[in-house]
């Protein structure tokens, strides 16, 4: 993920910010329109930092199944207003329900592309800028280590699907519930694995004197600069009038 | 008859760096090759490129004269059995029992079946201490003898073995090259890949090396 940004390089402080207000916006609205507003938005500031939607978008798709199963089922779970879609006299899916289901799609869409901002940060300038913001090394580090864990633990899911099929399993074309099973079988032993390895990290890092010193010194030093601000500042006050013109809709 | 054959195969993991150039070679059931070369000239890759989990990006891979494009995943995995470098890669199961049962039990073997066939493996591979242990609590050896169990369960027609014999004691691996050697009398071919020359000369009639992007025979 890293290099997908050119230029301007924010500071990870700055990108928090504005991932924030996003994120706070997409809980907060309820409205679709607003919620819409709010994802041309996310796509401005991913524009700012030159991302190349070709590879945005395909992260989307991926997105697209839970995407379409969310939005069937606020649709059917949130019964209300016009039946849109109506089987032996019960309303399946409703006008009120549809939009339900929209609006979470929505609040998906912004949060997924936001984390894509932040996703672009180099890990550790992220745990630098959140060092900066007083969060503990510690906890700081550790969200270090679940950014460079998760592509570890995608791959050793697809080497398990791989691993199955190479045992005579035909993954895509067995029936949906004994897929459910196998997945559910493999994911036990995928997260206890991930578990063994984080203990054995665990012990790397104390064999390299993780917090023998209650004080750490850093090579670099983050520095916020005009343009940090800049997207920091223009990121708050953009949240509070935003949200001031929805409550005044 | 040609099992599997590599047709001026060219490999680049994301259209750069290049691993190899137009390799081209054969390989009948019941041949026994060791697939040598230095660190990093891509002898795992190309063992994934002849069980099909890689896609090349030039040349054409022949499984049983046919595009090995042609066959899904499961299928290959019922002709050639595969033993990923790391082997806690492909373990799966919470036990070691259904580790090894599990192939069978898809392939239409009743759970007894297939538990009892998984017992006489795990026995044979001094594994039966661990029958019931969760794979991945295992040593590096005892997962390396499960995952050979497991791809022998299935008695495919070929095996493509990446360095098995990493963390394998000395009589371990005498007892895997017996194994072999039984695989190899009963005509199931493999593919060795290796840096254990010694261990390679013993179990394989030929050594393929896979240098500077090439790759050459010698007769062992």
């Amino acid at each position: 993920m890293a290099g997908e940004l050119a230029a301007p390089k924010f500071d990870p402080r700055a990108r928090l910010a504005a991932v924030a207000v996003l994120s706070t916006l997409a809980i907060a609205i309820k409205d679709v329109a607003w919620l819409a507003g709010l994802v041309a938005v996310t796509f401005l500031l991913l524009s700012l930092g030159r991302f190349d939607p070709g590879r945005v978008l395909p992260r989307l798709r991926r997105f697209g199944p839970l995407f379409l199963a969310l939005l069937v089922v606020q649709s059917i779970f949130a019964p209300a207003g016009r039946p849109l879609l109506t089987v032996a006299g019960i309303a399946l899916v409703t006008m009120h329900g549809l939009i339900a289901g929209i609006s979470i799609v929505l609040r998906l869409v912004i949060i997924v592309l936001s984390a894509a901002f932040i996703g672009s940060t180099d890990p550790m300038e992220l745990v630098l800028g959140l060092v900066k913001l007083r969060v503990p090394y510690e906890i700081a580090f550790m969200v270090l280590l679940a950014i460079r864990f998760l592509p570890v633990l995608m791959e050793e899911v697809q080497d398990a699907l791989t691993a199955i099929q190479l045992r005579g399993v035909d993954l895509p074309r067995i029936p949906p519930g004994a897929k459910l099973k196998l997945y559910t079988s493999i994911f036990l032993p995928v997260v206890a694995g991930a578990l063994l390895r984080a203990r054995k990290t665990a012990v790397a890092m104390e064999a390299r004197a993780f917090r023998a010193y209650p004080q750490r010194t850093y090579l670099d030093e983050l520095v916020m600069q005009r343009s940090d601000v800049l997207l920091t500042v223009m990121s708050l006050l953009f949240g509070i009038l935003y949200y001031l013109l929805y409550l005044r809709r | 008859m040609t099992f599997l054959a590599l047709e001026r195969v060219g490999f680049a993991y994301r259209g750069k760096n290049r691993l190899f150039n137009a390799v081209s070679f054969a390989v009948r059931t019941g041949d026994t090759i060791a697939l040598m070369g230095p660190n990093g000239s891509g002898k795992t890759t190309l063992g994934k490129i002849m069980v099909g989990i890689l896609p090349v990006t030039e040349g054409t891979v022949r499984l049983e004269e046919k595009a090995i494009g042609d066959f899904r995943l499961s299928e290959i995995g019922r002709r050639i059995g595969y033993v990923f470098q790391s082997p806690a890669k492909q373990l799966f199961c919470g036990t070691a029992t259904e580790e090894v049962s599990f192939g069978l039990i898809y392939r239409g073997w009743t759970v007894a079946a297939a538990t009892e066939r998984a017992r006489e493996l795990l026995d044979f591979f001094e594994l039966g201490h661990c029958a019931q242990e969760f794979p991945l609590n295992l040593s590096r050896g005892e997962q390396q003898r499960l995952v050979i169990a497991a791809a022998l369960a299935l008695e495919p027609k070929f095996l493509v073995l990446d360095e098995p014999t990493t963390g394998l004691d000395d009589a371990r691996k005498r007892q895997l090259a017996e194994t072999l050697l039984r695989l190899k009398a009963s005509e199931v071919g493999y593919i060795l890949i290796s840096h254990d020359a010694d261990f390679c000369r013993e179990c394989t009639e030929r050594t393929l090396f896979l240098q500077e992007g090439g790759v050459r025979w010698r007769e062992n």
